[in-house]
């Protein structure tokens, strides 16, 4: 596995054009019901966060599944539901800590991520770059800057003017 | 019912009396009314007797509608329309759309509009859960505001709901109160809230798990993407890239100095106009870079024009926005240059659930009536309504709200308080039909003025402010409406006007009744760079709407579609007694000049010339195939397929 999705929640404007571009790909039709990208929000404080699948190395998800539904795709990483297989027990469902799989009543399966075979739908369709599908490798060192720049936030925000942004 | 793409095939009925619900089959009327506003003018003038039936009625209905490309994939599909009787204008033409995603969240329980009809006992709200309809008792939400009512409902109702509701205004039949959903978007004008309170219901909760199926989703798919693309292009030309840059970044009040150019920001209620010393204090960067947070948007757009701002010290306080309009109203029309204080106006207007134009006109006009001694401090509970007074202003909000003290007078409008006033008052009212302007000095543009002036439900940009007129390019002038001089912010022109104002009132009907946002179609600069762009856009706008239905839609039906819902609204109104003179330009505009500073237009700005601007309602009569006293003809109403409204509209005229 190389590349996984990444969320900013300080980009994400809460369009939820993700989950209309997810069910579209996918059914053929448009709808929060039906996507696997799901924007999670904070009404009040105006903040949303679009949350998926993690494509965990050792997703309890597959443990879970006694019919053996739940494989990974080798090429793209991506747990992948075999709806043949799939008896829509919905266990996948219970034991997923981010909510990732859901039950979909249009075939009465369970449906999660797939990863659009390594060129994920929600990537492409977010307009702001809140969602991105980046290198493993790379994701330590985004947020290893992040993180130090935390903890020196006073200094960076004094040097301010010494350190302009710079665009890549 | 057939199978229905992009539409959902029902209508649900909802009846406040008797606590119940039907529904009825939506497909027959898509081909002649779309969807939404303009099947909403359909269902409106069919169901409820709109020359006799006051907003308060049981009769009266609020009456949503979403349209085909609502929560789809389409950019900037999170809109929605809500058509009644309204109780603040005078020609009774209730109409307001909003963003947000209470729209798609309609369709996603399986309809294309809902009607709500009659009066329950007690307080009470509505849960649709697609075919589930719950009617459950308010009397604790009741008086409390938007945002807790909205956190409670979410949290009693669960993750995956959508939440429109009224707050203490619309509760205490505050005549301009709104309809609202989120941090961030209103069913905003003419007053709904106040209808959806004397209806007691305080909220309905939107909880679907339909999808909008869509007929040709590979084609569909592609269009959509490309149509992205375009949106967020600078190359698409100069105003559409400043258009989307100025947007998305700042906002509606990013446009503030675009706007003043040609002297169209209105300052000092309406006594000056241009570009304002206190400029960069609201507009967009000014307030995006001091309290900004972060960028956030309706559903299904690129463009996220609205702000998430949270503000600490004097003013502290936390929300989202604020609109153009209202930065414009509370500050430019107020004078309050303090940016933090009109954030603090906002949230309030919005938790009380105002709109926050009226709200702050009513301000606004206070102040010059205090200027001009028609009022003292004893008009508002002691509080000395002077320019700028901005604590003072916070301190009356809440009493509109619940209507105590002054603020049972000022829960009118400002319009109703000058005519309890007299004479003199009303003459600083800078109304049309008894709602008063959106942030557009007509004096500034006779396009904007015609279209302000015979808007049917008062004066606002949204009924047709031609934006051919003040991006001036006269390439797409001619391309609107036949003649260069429609670009011309200065010209009495009677047909080039005349054209130019009908056709964006037709154009902006139809974002309106597919559920998209006119800012993008047509409102804001996008597209206007060339005849190229406005070429591409029509075509985006009929084929995304073919593809999604499956309904073969071409430019004419489209045009056809949007002149019989403008003369359907026009019938209605006439039936309400709405003549020539209620389509004349206010005092202000008839008798004054404006003084000002802006780059473009003659300083003083000149009042209206009436023999030169009756010319032109003369030819817009015509055009519009309506006798010369502003009412539909028979034979207008036949061309465009209403024959049963000329029957029904002859017997109240």
């Amino acid at each position: 596995m190389s590349k996984m999705i990444v969320v900013d929640p300080i980009e994400c404007a809460g369009c939820r054009t993700c989950e209309m571009a997810c069910s579209l790909v996918h059914h053929g039709a448009c709808g929060p019901a039906l996507s696997n990208m799901r924007v999670v929000e904070w009404v009040r404080l105006g903040i949303t966060v679009p949350m998926t699948c993690l494509q965990c190395e050792d997703p309890i998800c597959m443990e879970a599944c006694k019919t053996g539904a739940i494989t990974r795709n080798t090429v793209t990483g991506a747990m992948i539901i075999n709806q043949d297989v799939c008896v829509g027990c919905k266990m996948c469902m219970l034991v997923c800590p981010v909510g990732a799989p859901h039950y979909s009543v249009a075939v009465s399966k369970m449906e999660k991520c797939d990863l659009c075979d390594g060129d994920p739908t929600c990537v492409k369709a977010c307009p702001t770059g809140a969602i991105k599908y980046v290198d493993v490798e790379d994701v330590p060192g985004d947020r290893r800057r992040d993180g130090a720049s935390l903890l020196i936030s006073d200094m960076l925000m004094k040097l301010k003017e010494y350190n302009p942004p710079v665009q890549a | 019912m057939a199978e229905t793409f992009g539409n959902m095939g029902l209508i649900l009925k909802l009846d406040m009396t008797s606590l119940s619900s039907t529904t009825e089959d939506a497909t027959p009327l898509y081909k002649k009314y779309l969807g939404g506003r303009s099947l909403n003018h359909y269902l409106l003038l069919r169901d409820v007797n709109v020359a006799k039936v006051q907003a308060f009625d049981p009769e009266n209905e609020l009456i949503f509608g979403v349209g085909p490309l609502g929560g789809t994939l389409f950019p900037s599909s999170g809109r929605y329309q809500v058509t009644f009787i309204a109780p603040l204008t005078t020609s009774g033409l209730g109409d307001a759309n909003s963003g947000g995603a209470v729209g798609p969240a309609i369709k996603y329980c399986g309809y294309d509009s809902v009607i709500v009809k009659g009066k329950a006992a007690k307080p009470t709200y509505i849960v649709v859960e697609n075919e589930k309809i719950e009617f459950l008792p308010a009397d604790d939400l009741w008086g409390k505001g938007c945002n807790d009512t909205t956190e409670i409902l979410k949290a009693r109702h669960g993750e995956d709901v959508e939440v429109m509701l009224i707050g203490p205004a619309g509760e205490n039949l505050c005549k301009y109160a709104n309809i609202r959903t989120k941090l961030t978007n209103s069913l905003g004008r003419s007053g709904g809230g106040a209808v959806m309170g004397s209806k007691n219901l305080k909220a309905i909760v939107f909880k679907g798990s339909k999808p909008v199926k869509i007929a040709e989703p590979e084609k569909f798919l592609e269009l959509c993407n490309n149509l992205q693309k375009d949106i967020m292009d600078p190359d698409m030309g100069p105003i559409h890239g400043a258009t989307y840059e100025l947007m998305s970044k700042y906002g509606t009040p990013g446009l503030t100095r675009m706007i003043g150019q040609t002297g169209m920001v209105p300052i000092k209620n309406w006594q000056e106009c241009g570009i304002w010393e206190k400029d960069e204090e609201l507009d967009g960067p000014g307030l995006v870079s001091r309290w900004g947070m972060k960028r956030d948007a309706c559903q299904g757009c690129p463009i996220h024009c609205h702000s998430i701002y949270h503000v600490e010290g004097k003013y502290a306080t936390h929300g989202g926005g604020p609109e153009y309009e209202t930065t414009c109203a509370f500050g430019h029309k107020c004078l309050v240059s303090d940016g933090a204080a009109v954030l603090k106006m906002n949230t309030l207007a919005n938790d009380f659930g105002f709109d926050s134009v009226e709200l702050a006109n009513m301000f606004s006009t206070l102040m010059e009536w205090y200027d001009r001694g028609i009022i003292d401090a004893s008009f508002t509970d002691g509080i000395p309504m002077t320019w700028s007074n901005a604590d003072g202003v916070l301190e009356l909000i809440p009493k509109i709200a619940v209507r105590e003290g002054c603020g049972d007078e000022l829960a009118k409008g400002p319009y109703w308080v000058g005519l309890d006033l007299g004479e003199e008052a009303l003459k600083y009212v800078y109304h049309q039909k008894g709602m008063v302007a959106t942030g557009v000095e007509t004096r500034s543009t006779i396009g904007a003025m015609l279209s302000f002036a015979i808007s049917n439900r008062g004066s606002h940009h949204l009924s047709g402010l031609p934006t051919a007129e003040w991006v001036n390019n006269p390439s797409v002038a001619v391309y609107v409406a036949g003649y260069e001089e429609a670009g011309d912010i200065q010209s009495y022109h009677p047909e080039a006007k005349s054209n130019l104002v009908r056709y964006y009132e037709n154009l902006f009907g139809l974002p309106d009744s597919l559920g998209i946002c006119k800012f993008t179609y047509g409102h804001a600069g996008f597209w206007h760079d060339s005849v190229e762009n406005m070429d591409k856009f029509w075509d985006y706008l009929v084929k995304g709407t073919s593809y999604a239905t499956g309904i073969e839609y071409t430019k004419k039906d489209f045009e056809e579609i949007a002149e019989r819902s403008w003369q359907m609204e026009r019938a209605l109104i006439a039936m309400r007694g709405m003549r020539r003179v209620d389509d004349m330009p206010n005092w202000r505009c008839q008798n004054e000049e404006c003084p000002g500073d802006h780059p473009v237009g003659p300083i003083p700005l000149p009042k209206i010339d009436m023999e030169k601007f009756n010319k032109v309602v003369d030819q817009y009569y015509k055009l519009r195939g309506w006798t010369n006293d502003g009412v539909p003809t028979r034979a207008k109403l036949e061309e465009v397929g209403l024959a049963d409204l000329a029957d029904r509209m002859e017997r109240y005229l």
